[in-house]
């Protein structure tokens, strides 16, 4: 500390020139040339550290479409695989009866209870008690035999069950193979297949259903002709 | 004048070296508690088997029992040390056991593709493939329309006494499907008096089981 003379006040503190900022343009227009860095070694600024989060942000935004990835495999489960393979969409008939299915149009001629089953001997042929044997005749215009040839034919009763065709329970009867081709080459543009199904006495018929894997689940429903 | 050289504290290895290993034993600390919890998720939940097995519909005899498709009753068991079939005698070491069933499609068109018997042990004999089976397989069932006939099983005499029939449609995967189980109350006596016959036990073909008035006979 200097010395002070009594009385008198203190000296005023004096700061230093301060160089101005390089390239400050002071007035009246002449430029400070820049100072020089202070001597020692070049120590760069600190760096940030990063969090968790921004550390792993890309694997983060690659769980998303990897969940979605997932999701869309397991979409496809068993039950609905189970439920695309069974007939569930009806195709019903128009006002004439016809049924455009599967590249085919069917109409159902008839379907009344069957009187005119015979033995493999010609002989008329009984059927069993407590059933009733039913006879539907069913008209086929298919350009494309291949198309229906694995074609499945049930008959509906007025309860919603159906029954096969050509059952066990008519085992003794000469019956056509139940098919949906006419078996001639090449097929008529429009034949009749005949086929036997056989229910309880007490359950009324009242439909044939022709169902082709490759449309599953959509079904033809042939209701007897007006 | 002396200059600034760095603006961070100085290194400390050891502090550094420590903490590098305390994470390390977090993350192995982590794994290790991931692989304990998904043991033990795993050890707590049913296996692939279990959890996609059948579902046992339990009955007795002479009660209808569904197996969903169709619907089954025992009427019947009886057992020989041989067996006829279309003329055919066959004779076996152990026990053949006939179960006499009656079974019905509930609502379309079906069969029986799987039968077996289980012994007390839990152990599954499949029908017998050395006769063409009346019932199995190729005889379809109409709705309404009651069938009934034999079902045969060749089994260890040990084997045959408290056994229960399963019955399935499908022969070839009764998974997560309905399955019926009926208890057939077979006793070590009956066994033992099947093994000493010496008349064979002759098997007829499936047959309808209505009566003209449309009713169920059996």
């Amino acid at each position: 500390m200097s010395p002070e003379t009594p009385g008198a006040p203190p000296a005023p503190v004096v700061f230093p020139p301060v160089a101005p900022p390089p390239g400050t343009v002071t007035p009246p227009g002449t430029i400070t040339p820049p100072v020089a860095p202070p001597p020692g070694p070049v120590v760069p600024p600190p760096r940030r550290r990063r969090g968790w989060l921004e550390r792993n942000l890309l694997g983060l935004l690659a769980l998303v479409p990897l969940f979605a990835a997932a999701g869309w495999i397991h979409r496809d489960d068993v039950t609905e695989r189970y439920w695309a393979g069974r007939p569930r969409e009806v195709v019903v008939s128009d006002a004439a009866g016809w049924v455009s299915y599967a590249g085919a149009r069917i109409r159902l001629a008839s379907l009344e209870p069957a009187t005119d089953l015979v033995t493999f001997g010609g002989d008329p042929y009984r059927v069993p008690d407590g059933l009733t044997a039913w006879r539907a005749a069913i008209l086929f215009q298919a350009p494309d035999q291949d198309a229906i040839a694995s074609c499945t034919l049930r008959l509906e009763d007025t309860a919603g069950n159906t029954y096969g065709p050509s059952p066990d329970e008519l085992t003794g009867a000469k019956m056509p193979f139940a098919s949906c081709t006419s078996g001639d080459e090449p097929a008529p543009p429009s034949y009749e297949v005949v086929v036997y199904f056989v229910t309880p006495a007490s359950a009324q018929a009242s439909a044939v259903r022709v169902t082709v894997p490759r449309e599953l689940p959509r079904y033809a429903r042939l209701t007897p002709a007006p | 004048m002396t200059g600034i050289r760095r603006h961070r504290a100085p290194d400390r290895p050891a502090a550094r070296a420590l903490a590098a290993l305390g994470s390390r034993l977090g993350i192995g600390a982590l794994l290790i508690a991931a692989i304990a919890v998904g043991s033990l998720i795993k050890s707590v939940t049913p296996d692939t088997d279990t959890r996609e097995r059948p579902f046992i519909r339990t009955g007795a005899p002479g009660e209808a029992t569904d197996a969903r498709t169709f619907e089954v009753r025992v009427l019947e068991v009886r057992g020989a040390k041989k067996i006829v079939r279309l003329g055919r005698e066959r004779e076996t070491g152990g026990v053949w056991v006939l179960v006499k069933v009656q079974a019905v499609a509930r609502h379309e068109p079906t069969t029986i593709g799987y039968a077996a018997v289980r012994d007390a042990r839990g152990r599954l004999f499949h029908a017998t493939e050395r006769i063409a089976q009346p019932l199995l397989g190729g005889r379809t069932l109409q709705p309404g329309v009651p069938v009934e006939g034999e079902i045969v099983f060749e089994v260890p005499a040990d084997a045959a006494v408290s056994l229960s029939i399963r019955l399935a449609w499908t022969p070839l995967d009764q998974r997560m499907d309905a399955m019926a189980e009926i208890g057939l109350d077979i006793d070590a006596a009956s066994v033992a008096a099947w093994q000493a016959a010496t008349e064979a036990a002759r098997i007829t073909d499936a047959k309808l089981a209505i009566g003209p008035d449309g009713q169920v006979t059996g």
